[in-house]
C-alpha cells in the first residue's frame, strides 16, 4: 500500500518551493514537504502579475 | 380551379423554385467561399507553420472556422498559435503540439474547448503559461505524453472531470521532479475524495498542485 503526503496552506496563504505553487499540494514520491513554506496570497498575486505581460 | 387560380399557383411555384434555388445557390456560394480561404490559408490542410497563427484578436470568434487539423511540423520559438485571443471560444479541429508551446492559449479569456490536443512523439520542452488566464475553460482532451513540467490550469475553475482525468493520463510516467497544478475548485466540483485519491495514485511521480 502507497500513500501520497499532502501539504495544505494555511487560510489566506500559498504554499510554494520557489517555483511551483498550491494551497493544496499532493507531493511526488521524491518530493521533499520541507522545500515548502507559506507566501501571502497578496505575494503569490504580486508574482503573478511579474509574470504575466501582456504584448 | 379556373384559369385565374392556376396562373397564381403557377407562380406561387415559380417563387418557391427560386426562393429555394436562391437558398441552396448561396449555401453553396457559402461552402465555396469557406473552401476557398480555408484551403488557401490552411495550405489544403498541410500547413507547416502556425506561430501565432491565431493570436490576439485578430480573429473572432465567428471569423475562426478552420477546415483541417491544425498540425504544425515547422516551429521557430514558441508557437503561441492562440496567445492572447480573447474571442475564440472553441477550437474545433484537433491541435498537435511539440516542442516550446509556451503561451499557447494564454489570455484566452473565452475559451471553453479544446477537443484534442496531440502531444507529439518529440515530446514537449516549455508550456509555461499555456493555459494562463483560461477562465471559462471546460472541456479539454489530451493525446499523447505530457513529459514536462510547469502546465497550470489554476485559473480554469470549471475544468471537467473529463479534462482532468485526460491531463492526468496523459502525464508521463518515467518523469521525476515535476509537478502540475490545477483549480482547486474544478478538482472539488468534479471528484469525490476518494476518486481524486485513486486517480492521482496512478502518477506518484507527480506533485499535484491546487490552487
Amino acid at each position: 500500500m502507497k500513500t501520497r503526503k499532502i501539504i495544505y496552506a494555511d487560510e489566506g496563504k500559498i504554499l510554494t518551493n520557489g517555483e511551483i505553487y498550491g494551497r493544496q499540494i499532493f507531493l511526488a514520491e521524491s518530493a521533499n514537504e520541507f522545500d515548502f513554506y507559506e507566501i501571502t496570497e497578496d505575494s503569490y498575486n504580486a508574482i503573478l502579475e511579474v509574470q504575466h505581460q501582456e504584448p | 380551379m379556373n384559369i385565374s387560380e392556376k396562373l397564381i399557383k403557377i407562380a406561387e411555384n415559380e417563387q418557391r423554385v427560386y426562393d429555394t434555388g436562391k437558398a441552396e445557390g448561396i449555401e453553396q456560394g457559402k461552402q465555396a467561399e469557406y473552401d476557398a480561404f480555408w484551403n488557401a490559408f490552411q495550405v489544403n490542410g498541410t500547413r507547416t507553420t502556425y506561430t501565432s497563427a491565431f493570436a490576439n484578436s485578430y480573429w473572432s470568434g465567428d471569423a475562426y472556422n478552420p477546415k483541417y487539423p491544425i498540425t504544425p511540423t515547422s516551429n521557430n520559438g514558441a508557437m503561441q498559435i492562440f496567445a492572447w485571443n480573447t474571442a475564440i471560444e472553441d477550437i474545433k479541429v484537433p491541435v498537435t503540439i511539440y516542442d516550446d508551446v509556451s503561451n499557447l492559449f494564454t489570455y484566452n479569456y473565452k475559451l471553453k474547448r479544446i477537443p484534442k490536443l496531440i502531444i507529439a512523439p518529440k515530446g514537449l520542452t516549455k508550456m509555461s503559461g499555456a493555459f494562463d488566464y483560461c477562465n471559462e475553460l471546460e472541456e479539454l482532451n489530451v493525446e499523447g505524453t505530457i513529459n514536462i513540467g510547469g502546465i497550470n490550469l489554476q485559473w480554469s475553475t470549471k475544468l471537467s472531470k473529463a479534462s482532468i482525468e485526460s491531463v492526468i493520463n496523459a502525464l508521463s510516467t518515467t518523469t521525476s521532479g515535476l509537478s502540475v497544478t490545477f483549480s482547486k475548485t474544478a478538482k472539488a466540483t468534479a471528484f469525490t475524495d476518494d476518486e481524486w485519491a485513486t486517480l492521482i495514485a496512478t502518477k506518484p511521480n507527480w506533485t499535484i498542485n491546487l490552487v
